[in-house]
């Protein structure tokens, strides 16, 4: 099944301050009114200019000896933390979400301009990505509740140790080169960069979802770990 | 074959392929060899609906996407055999895009898309295509290496068509009118649109290509947008609908027609019952001067266009140490600033004596292409500058220059053909440049003759006129003016003009060059070269847009001068007494310069640097460290400090204050995640380092080479992913067997102390802070 929708900035997607305040690494310091203002002003001019666009699709499972493969795309994500994640799972959907390429100009023109502005509207972008993937993620959710079905957490290529190698394979899943523009460089880095991928597993309710547990600190991908290098957690 | 005049395309081959048994994922252009039949069932029920050209099932054939499992060759011959065993009266070759993003924002160069297209383009003409068909592409770039591939490796006949969102922009930009501009001058045989909207979404982008094509326009929709029913995407636009606003755009002007994903037989067949009704007409194509970058497009017949001068070395230290260094910075923000400043083409020069010249402003072009959307002007006398600049340009750009000479009109002359690029003719010869009027026309004409020789559209030909300094001989100004309005009214070719250079040796510079401008527009001048950050300039230019009728109820004039208060207002802050360590903690830069001046009366520069401004940032640095700072205020701290650092250098002049150390930083190669870097690079300039940066995705080679050449001392590598460490680890390696004496810092989020060690590092810096800890170490400062 393919579900498509092209979400227009400002009126339905919202950027939390904190969320900006956090990718730039704070933690309660005192804060003098005019970075303050140089923050919302960014994060505003990050939300009015950019149109986040996201596509998804959910897919049958079928088990197999080596893990479960999404039917349709033949896709059979690797690593044993992914396919643990999809235990249990009856369908799978596959979503991606991106910024477009005028995130990636707007980076590359700050840059040479002002680094700190720079990185003030790398993070606004990067709030503004997950917020994209939240709701994404959400249309994913009523779906499934309206088909008796229970959601996991969104589980990208890089993620643990399911490789960044499996990125193209989720990425043609919704077509989201056709799509959203979304590529691909030879060491599997999506461009443009403010892009995201990810699986979410679909659970009869008896089956129960796993959640919760591990903490970064104590996992074992700590070092290789993609969302914590991003500055948030995989919500494991 | 031909219906009519128009020519028929068959329609969607996935779609059709997909309702016939086929799986989605994997590559459908190896069923040319797995299963042959069902290919060539497709294309017969197009044969049958009355297709003249039948695509060829090699959209994906490249290299690249066939990797180990087919190989080009044998797949397009497949391909093409089957579409002539089907009974197709012409055999197109289909090249979609390689799947990967050119730079500068992506990692793939210029020639190995182009090198991919060749080796299609080669593989089809091998066997037997009839024509090529590139299509689906959203980068212009990229349209432009396969278009060059196909015309550099055989003559058969290409279209050319690029796919755009709702909003009339191919994912990266580009609007119908850029594409058909730029793709018709490159020499396609046809431009157009393909696939993602429907017929209906597609009309009125078509009907903006056939204002900005020279030849004719493709047109292959989709049928409809895909929508989702009972689980399955669906095409909901039947071949009646589509035939009704294909014949629309048929009489429009449109002679190519197809379709795209979810067209079938069916609709080509009602798409040729229209033909069979009509007789194609094509529109006179346009006659336009016209110059585009990816995303915007320059007309002088609807108005003044400004070059932006400053991107030039000549009388230029920064430009010319950027140039030397390869550190380009500095120069793509005069680009963005000029853009800012309402410039609306970049001239771009990179003549320096000791560089080298083609490899050097090749790279300007493709990195400023990054960062300013305005088209440019590649402004060289260097013949292989010029055509490997004007290669990798995304876009129709202008050539600067060639003159009356006849060996530099045959040296360049061909390049502008090839590459479809405008041309400045400057009015001088073998003599000289001629005192009067008359005999500047008289080399514009033999330079427009020469032109149209060599097949290049008078519209493409921009005259200059020559300005010479008034100081040296008064009476020559009026000439260049007179010249001007003879080029203007004689020949109806637009001017382009360098102004400031009337004003030299004199002072009140401004005053005379506005004057000069101000009579030029009038006498007819199009596109003066000028710097727009100079405000005197761009008044000119906005009040002879109103006088000339071009802004239309002074609307931009009333915005940009409404808005201007009539008194400067004060500085928030001024006049306070704060000292500079408070200045620079609290990050408020509109006081730091005058608190720099205030210390300068008293102190030398040394000792203001090193009793004020260096103890300021440590202080920033170590509350950062403390955690009572986060990062953005320890970089509004250093960048406060930069500008302090500026007032000094402006004073003292360079040879006073000297930089502490050179440092290279890169991102190594494969990875495009670079902010980490340009924030290390940003906290150690304001250290007093001096900062080579070599940009992201740099090759170790680059690396090597540029720490022998600047005799380099310290390096520091960025990475973010597991992916590229291990380019991080190649670098290194490359460095040590080099024998290059220098060491190495190494961060990025994906290592530690232990993974630096590991790639062979000297030293891990865990944040910014961290290396200027270690700069500070290695050169002993």
């Amino acid at each position: 099944m393919r579900w498509e929708r092209c979400v227009k900035p400002g009126s339905e997607l919202a950027v939390e301050r904190s969320e900006v305040l956090r990718y730039l690494g704070y933690r309660g310091q005192e804060l003098d009114g005019e970075l303050d203002e140089r923050i919302r002003i960014i994060t505003e001019k990050c939300v009015t200019e950019l149109e986040p666009r996201y596509v998804w699709e959910v897919f049958d499972l079928r088990e197999t000896q080596n893990g479960p493969v999404l039917c349709g795309p033949e896709l059979a994500p690797e690593g044993e933390d992914i396919k643990r994640h999809l235990h249990g799972a009856v369908k799978c959907a596959v979503m991606a979400a991106t910024l477009g390429f005028e995130a990636e100009r707007a980076l590359m023109r700050l840059g040479q301009r002002s680094t700190t502005d720079e990185t003030i509207y790398n993070a606004a972008c990067t709030a503004l990505i997950e917020s994209a993937g939240d709701e994404c993620e959400r249309e994913i959710i009523g779906f499934a509740r309206s088909m008796g079905l229970q959601t996991s957490y969104r589980y990208s290529p890089g993620y643990g140790d399911f490789p960044l190698e499996c990125q193209r394979q989720v990425l043609d899943a919704v077509d989201a080169g056709g799509r959203l523009g979304i590529t691909l460089t030879d060491s599997f880095l999506m461009l443009p960069r403010k892009s995201v991928s990810a699986l979410i597993g679909l659970y009869p309710e008896a089956a129960g979802v796993r959640r919760g547990g591990t903490t970064c600190e104590t996992c074992e991908n700590y070092v290789n770990c993609e969302f914590r290098k991003e500055g948030f957690g995989c919500g494991g | 074959m031909a219906v009519n005049g128009f020519t028929l395309i068959d329609g969607g081959m996935g779609t059709e392929l997909q309702k016939r048994g086929l799986k989605p994922g994997g590559l459908p252009e190896l069923l040319n060899l797995s299963d042959p039949e069902l290919v060539c069932s497709v294309h017969r029920d197009y044969v049958n609906a009355g297709a003249e050209i039948i695509t060829a099932n090699t959209f994906g054939a490249n290299s690249k996407k066939l990797g180990s499992a087919g190989s080009v060759r044998e797949v397009i011959r497949a391909g093409i055999d089957l579409a002539r065993k089907a009974g197709a009266p012409k055999v197109a070759l289909d090249i979609g895009p390689t799947g990967a993003l050119l730079e500068p924002m992506g990692t793939m160069s210029f020639e190995e898309a182009y090198a991919l297209f060749k080796e299609q383009a080669e593989a089809g003409a091998e066997a037997g295509a009839d024509l090529v068909l590139i299509e689906t592409m959203s980068d212009l770039l990229e349209a432009k290496a396969a278009l060059l591939a196909v015309k550099e490796s055989c003559d058969l006949p290409v279209y050319v068509t690029m796919t755009f969102m709702g909003d009339g922009r191919t994912f990266l930009g580009t609007s119908p009118a850029i594409a058909a501009a730029t793709l018709s001058a490159l020499g396609a045989d046809g431009v157009g649109i393909n696939c993602s909207l429907g017929p209906a979404e597609t009309e009125p982008f078509a009907l903006e290509m056939l204002k900005w094509s020279t030849v004719p326009v493709v047109v292959q929709p989709n049928a409809g947008l895909p929508e989702v029913r009972d689980g399955k995407t669906v095409y909901l636009v039947g071949p009646e609908e589509f035939a009704t606003v294909m014949g629309r755009l048929l009489d429009a002007g449109v002679t190519v027609a197809g379709g795209c994903c979810g067209t079938t037989p069916e609709h080509i067949a009602v798409l040729r019952r229209e033909m069979e009704r009509r007789t194609a007409k094509r529109p006179r194509p346009p006659r336009r001067s016209v110059f585009t970058s990816a995303r915007s497009l320059v007309c002088p017949d609807l108005g003044v266009a400004v070059i932006g001068e400053r991107v030039n070395p000549t009388g230029k230290k920064k430009v010319k140490q950027a140039l030397r260094t390869g550190d380009l910075g500095y120069i793509l923000g005069e680009a963005i600033s000029q853009e800012e400043a309402g410039a609306d083409v970049l001239d771009v020069n990179a003549g320096l004596p000791e560089i080298d010249e083609p490899a050097v402003l090749t790279r300007l072009v493709r990195e400023l292409q990054a960062v300013t959307g305005l088209p440019l002007q590649i402004d060289s006398s260097d013949p292989a500058a010029l055509e490997s600049a004007c290669r990798v340009y995304a876009g129709k750009p202008i050539i600067n220059s060639v003159n009356g000479r006849e060996e530099s009109l045959s040296a360049i002359l061909p390049i502008a053909k090839k590459y479809g690029a405008a041309v400045v003719g400057l009015t001088l010869d073998e003599n000289g440049i001629p005192e009067t009027a008359e005999g500047r026309l008289k080399i514009a004409e033999r330079i427009l003759e020469r032109v149209l020789e060599y097949g290049i559209p008078r519209e493409d030909v921009l005259i200059d006129c020559l300005t010479m300094t008034v100081s040296t001989n008064q009476d020559l100004a009026r000439e260049t003016l007179r010249a001007v309005g003879l080029v203007t009214e004689k020949l109806r070719l637009h001017t382009v003009l360098g102004v400031s250079n009337i004003s030299f040796g004199l002072p009140g510079r401004d005053a005379i060059n506005s004057t000069f401008l101000a009579n030029a527009f009038a006498l007819g001048l199009k596109m003066p070269i000028l710097n727009p950050l100079s405000k005197r300039y761009m008044d000119v230019v906005y009040s002879w847009r109103v006088l000339s009728g071009e802004d239309r109820g002074a609307a931009k004039f009333i915005e940009k001068f409404a808005a201007v208060p009539s008194e400067a207002a004060p500085v928030p802050g001024a006049g306070e007494k704060v000292d500079i360590t408070q200045i620079v903690l609290s990050g408020r830069k509109n006081l730091i310069c005058d608190a720099v001046r205030e210390a300068l009366e008293n102190s030398g520069p040394m000792e203001v640097i090193n009793g004020l401004l260096i103890p300021a940032i440590n202080a920033a640095g170590d509350k950062f460290e403390r955690g009572e700072f986060f990062l953005p205020q320890l970089m509004a701290s250093a960048e406060t400090v930069k500008l302090g650092f500026d007032v000094i250098r402006d004073r003292a002049g360079s040879g006073e204050v000297t930089s502490k150390g050179r440092i290279l930083l890169a991102t190594v190669k494969g990875d495009i995640h670079d902010i980490g870097k340009n924030i290390v690079k940003m906290l150690l300039s304001n250290y007093g380092y001096e900062i080579i940066d070599l940009g992201r995705d740099v090759p170790p080679e680059l690396v090597v080479e540029t720490v022998k050449r600047e005799g380099i001392r310290l390096v520091g590598l960025s990475a973010l992913m597991t992916t590229t460490v291990k380019s991080m680890a190649d670098t290194i390696a490359l460095l040590k067997s080099s024998g290059a004496d220098c060491k190495v810092m190494v961060g990025g989020a994906v290592l530690n102390e232990e993974y630096a060690k590991l790639v062979g590092a000297d030293f891990y810096a865990k944040d910014a802070q961290e290396s200027a800890r270690i700069a500070a170490a290695v050169f002993g400062n």
